[in-house]
């Protein structure tokens, strides 16, 4: 049974990120969901809408980028959908994580981070939309004890 | 996100509040920047209060470690959350950067 669908329409603009966080809240006051676990996706939701907004449009126009959330117990299922340049980040490489400080390098870093706190990530190309789907159980360790 | 920088010797201790993010993280490499600038060397970056963190904020302390090493000085992080700390252990950050539990600890080690 799906317990609540959420859809929120961004801009091709950073001030629009913050748009994650409030239709996190009110998702995690529907279903009990832990600070950790509303963190964790949206971290998710933040590092793949950013890239995006930041790589997504060679044009300066005003682009939406859609977003559904739906919950199924135990999944929960974020679709985000954008009409930029095709990126897949199902293919982006795992960062190096070794070394010290000096050889880091940040790129890449924000997709790994987005697989780490997700259970799935699936990428197609529909016509001109990337389309992206997360899915993430949060029975595990993730709602209120 | 509220920064609160203090200044305990020659060290500065920046406590961060609520979220670190795409949206606030260049309000803290511009305080860093200019702290950097005017000749600070020892950073205690506090994550007591700090309550979200993303990638946008891993790459201002990375730049903030980098420039300092380049100066003879040294960062140390303390009192981060679970997932403030999950997210700096997933990014491998833990490994070259000092993470202790608390403000007191950092400065016994500055």
């Amino acid at each position: 049974m799906i317990m609540g669908r959420f859809s929120i329409k961004l801009k091709n603009r950073a001030g629009d990120l913050q748009k994650i966080e409030q239709v996190l809240e009110k998702l995690g006051q529907r279903l009990g969901l832990t600070q950790k676990c509303k963190c964790e996706t949206n971290l998710a939701m933040e590092e793949l809408i950013s890239n995006i907004i930041r790589y997504g449009y060679a044009d300066q126009g005003e682009h939406s980028v859609k977003v559904t959330i739906s919950h199924q117990t135990p999944t929960l299922t974020i679709r985000i959908e954008d009409d930029g340049a095709p990126f897949n980040p199902v293919e982006v490489k795992n960062p190096d994580l070794s070394g010290p400080a000096e050889k880091r390098r940040i790129g890449g870093l924000g997709v790994h981070l987005a697989k780490c706190f997700t259970d799935s990530i699936e990428y197609r190309r529909k016509g001109s939309k990337n389309i992206v789907i997360l899915k993430k159980n949060i029975i595990k360790g993730c709602n209120q004890p | 996100m509220e920064i609160h920088v203090d200044n305990k010797n020659e060290v500065k201790i920046f406590s961060l509040k609520g979220r670190l993010d795409s949206n606030t993280s260049p309000q803290l490499e511009e305080k860093i920047a200019s702290l950097i600038e005017t000749g600070a060397r020892k950073m205690i970056i506090n994550f007591k209060d700090l309550e979200y963190i993303s990638s946008a904020g891993l790459r201002v302390i990375l730049k903030t470690t980098k420039d300092l090493k380049r100066n003879d000085g040294r960062i140390l992080l303390c009192a981060m959350q679970d997932y403030v700390r999950e997210v700096f252990e997933i990014a491998g950050f833990d490994t070259f950067l000092p993470i202790v539990p608390s403000i007191d600890e950092a400065l016994r080690e500055l």
